[in-house]
């Protein structure tokens, strides 16, 4: 690995005290200076980063890459080159592959693999009940000791609240985080669209907001009892916002985050059982869109995360109810970031916070900012425009609602550990 | 104009020498159909109608023609209805019941689809339980094979909903002077979507959809109808009343209390027949539950016009058959 100097970019560095046109140091994976060579680096590579936006590498909280077992669909290597190509360089893996991630022998074997394609690093979740059953807590603490980062149930929902108490109280003694999937599944009754008026129109069962907004303020007022530190994942209707908007008022420490597509469709893309626009939590109304788009502005949901959920053909080849759901969205995810902050949604600084120190804020990890003696995760991002075409996918998942998008910024460079992992040519 | 339903711009393609055509690529659902064409369709089955009536009840309209029943769900009526329309227009008809459950575990829908489309049939009457199913086969089958949706989840039945107005028209010929009136299972039910886009097309200015509030879709009214929980103040005045099959099922999944109370809410009991004017009709898509939604006194009483509707399925899906047909 050879040293590098990362010159007169434009530092964008939300959670770290630095910012504006500086260079970087990096020698051994590590930012060892900004603009000051302490330690005479040996022959750098020298990256010329004027007119570039130089920003922390992102800190994805959601991925599917379906390894080990789903291996047909996509791989631990065929989505982080994705990653790497949108300037992820840490990303929180799901532990619902198949076998389930709830053994520390499962936690090592997804962490080796990601050794061995060596793109971007992975922090694993963990399930937080044995086989995600939703009724028997997993072990907690070994799973923790191996590496866990936090504990979740995914989709799979635990129905009995005592059960969800327990685990939370339990992980709450031993500081670990829980990502929470809201939803109550008897409200949601199979459902596959928001209950609403693409519900109505187009004679597919609904799932009302109610679905998510109860389960919200279940885990809210249980994170309170026990004390656990919460994660709400994949945040969709205004109802939702409110509830986490009142927790913070009253001194309740939850975080929440909302997937990356979630911020740029309502119900109403559905139409005509397109496939691609099946997601889970559902897309909702325009009102429920444009608070969340708010929400996000102001510190309420402080990550967005590309929750990507690659498939292959056959997934999505079936009626819409009986197609599988998700979104393979991850190499497009600083470039849809950048888009808000060309809508006006978010400031610059707002919009990277919310990928990169916000998000490792919530994991607790050192990660998502450029400072002097940290890992050397950087994304370079160049003003450009580009059309995100088909042909271009680097994601084993072609499910995707934005191909054919026009983008006006693109990664250039990534650099995970002081390694260049990606750079557009 | 959707894309899903594309109406041939061809309108000469053939002079059946009963009307002049138009021509549909496929038939899947009403909410985009123009009104003119609803009413060329109208007009077609009423000269088929004639059909059914002659000693000879054959058309050699689709002589050569291979139409494939392909039922992924159970029925009777629609099933059986369309297979007599496709044979007095001449054509060749197969009957093909997939189980459901069997497809699901093995050979996809597309793979069915692959097959039967090598076996060179030119026309899929397709059922199937997922809102969707007939749009999804559309898109993924050959130029030249037409798809005619006979039922497809919650969504559309929209050849249910022709046989239904074109019943109407015979009592009620102007259709915009009339107040109908849907009742029962609204939200489950693919009948009820359809006939709303229909008699929204064909400018009908009072449709009203009564049931009790689980039974209603929430929002239903931005459908351009009017709901109604109490069925008295609903049915009042109206010169149609659709009653729609209560499941059974719903009664086990807390929609309904019993049957009971359902009859007595909602059911269509002799004393209601003074509430609907003077020359109103009560109508049902089939099949009847007799003394749940509906008393067999109104069923069969001359009020009454179910089994007209069965009758004139066969002439309106001649006629949507006909239409549909790929030259």
């Amino acid at each position: 690995m050879s040293d590098l100097i990362i010159k007169s970019g434009n530092l964008v560095n939300p959670g770290g005290d630095i910012s504006g046109v500086h260079d970087i140091y990096i020698k051994d994976g590590i930012i060892i200076g900004i603009d000051e060579d302490t330690t005479k680096l040996n022959s750098p590579e020298i990256i010329d980063a004027k007119d570039c936006i130089v920003c922390p590498g992102l800190v994805d909280l959601s991925v599917r890459f379906r390894e080990p077992g789903l291996e047909k669909e996509a791989t631990i290597l065929s989505e982080s080159k994705a990653a790497v190509s949108s300037g992820v360089t840490t990303v929180c893996y799901m532990p619902d592959t198949q076998p389930i991630i709830d053994t520390p022998a499962q936690i090592k074997l997804v962490e080796d693999i990601f050794k061995t394609v060596n793109l971007c690093k992975v922090k694993v979740l963990a399930s937080l009940t044995k086989d995600l059953d939703g009724n028997r807590i997993s072990p907690m603490m070994e799973l923790k000791q191996a590496g866990a980062i936090a504990l979740t149930n995914c989709y799979n929902p635990i129905k009995d609240l005592l059960v969800l108490r327990r685990a939370m109280e339990y992980a709450s003694g031993h500081e670990i985080t829980i990502f929470y999937q809201p939803q109550n599944n008897c409200l949601a009754n199979y459902g596959c669209v928001h209950e609403g008026k693409i519900s109505n129109k187009l004679g597919l069962p609904g799932i009302p907001s109610a679905a998510e907004s109860i389960a919200v303020a279940e885990a809210i007022l249980l994170s309170k009892l026990t004390g656990v530190k919460l994660h709400l994942c994949r945040i969709s209707c205004l109802e939702s916002i409110m509830l986490i908007k009142n927790a913070h008022s009253t001194g309740i420490k939850v975080t929440a985050d909302v997937a990356i597509h979630q911020l740029f469709f309502d119900e109403n893309s559905i139409n005509n059982f397109n496939n691609d626009f099946h997601v889970m939590p559902p897309f909702r109304s325009s009102e429920d869109l444009a608070e969340i788009r708010s929400a996000i502005s102001e510190k309420i949901i402080t990550a967005v995360c590309s929750d990507h959920q690659p498939h292959n053909e056959d997934a999505k080849q079936a009626p819409f109810i009986d197609s599988q759901f998700g979104i393979a969205s991850i190499e497009i995810l600083f470039p849809l970031i950048m888009e808000l902050v060309d809508l006006n949604i978010m400031d610059l600084n707002t919009a990277i916070s919310k990928v990169t120190s916000n998000p490792a804020h919530i994991l607790g990890i050192d990660a998502g900012i450029i400072k002097k003696g940290s890992s050397a995760d950087i994304c370079i991002l160049k003003k450009e425009d580009w059309v995100f075409g088909q042909e271009k996918i680097l994601s084993s998942g072609k499910n995707n609602p934005f191909i054919g998008k026009k983008f006006s910024s693109r990664v250039y460079k990534t650099i995970c550990e002081g390694k260049i992992v990606y750079e557009h040519k | 104009m959707s894309e899903n339903i594309e109406i041939g711009l061809d309108q000469n393609i053939k002079q059946s020498g009963i009307v002049s055509q138009k021509h549909l690529r496929h038939f899947l659902d009403i909410e985009y159909l123009p009104k003119s064409l609803i009413l060329d369709i109208l007009d077609l089955a009423e000269s088929f109608a004639g059909v059914s009536g002659q000693p000879v009840k054959k058309v050699p309209l689709l002589r050569g023609k291979t139409i494939v029943n392909l039922f992924f769900e159970a029925s009777t009526r629609t099933r059986t209805t369309f297979e007599l329309a496709a044979k007095r227009l001449s054509a060749d008809f197969l009957n093909i019941n997939m189980d459901y459950s069997a497809t699901k575990k093995g050979e996809t829908l597309l793979d069915t689809l692959r097959n039967l489309e090598a076996m060179h049939c030119d026309m899929f009457i397709v059922r199937h339980p997922s809102s969707g199913a007939a749009e999804f086969i559309s898109k993924n089958v050959s130029q030249n094979i037409s798809i005619i949706n006979a039922g497809d989840g919650r969504h559309a039945h929209p050849t249910q909903a022709m046989l239904d107005i074109f019943t109407i028209r015979k009592y009620f010929p102007d259709f915009k002077k009339i107040k109908v009136a849907i009742v029962g299972d609204i939200l489950h039910s693919r009948v009820a979507r359809s006939l709303m886009h229909a008699l929204r097309i064909l400018e009908v200015p009072d449709i009203r959809v009564i049931g009790p509030k689980t039974l209603l879709p929430n929002g239903v009214e931005h459908m351009g109808v009017a709901p109604y929980v109490n069925m008295d103040e609903g049915i009042k005045g109206c010169d149609v009343v659709i009653m729609l099959r209560l499941q059974n099922e719903r009664m086990n999944s807390s929609f309904i209390p019993d049957e009971h109370e359902y009859y007595n809410l909602y059911g269509f009991s002799p004393k209601r027949l003074d509430l609907i004017s003077k020359k109103g009709i009560v109508m049902h898509p089939g099949p009847v539950n007799r003394g749940v939604e509906i008393s067999s006194e109104v069923a069969d009483g001359d009020r009454s016009v179910i089994l007209q509707q069965v009758s004139n399925g066969i002439a309106v899906r001649m006629a949507i058959l006909s239409l549909s047909m790929q030259p």
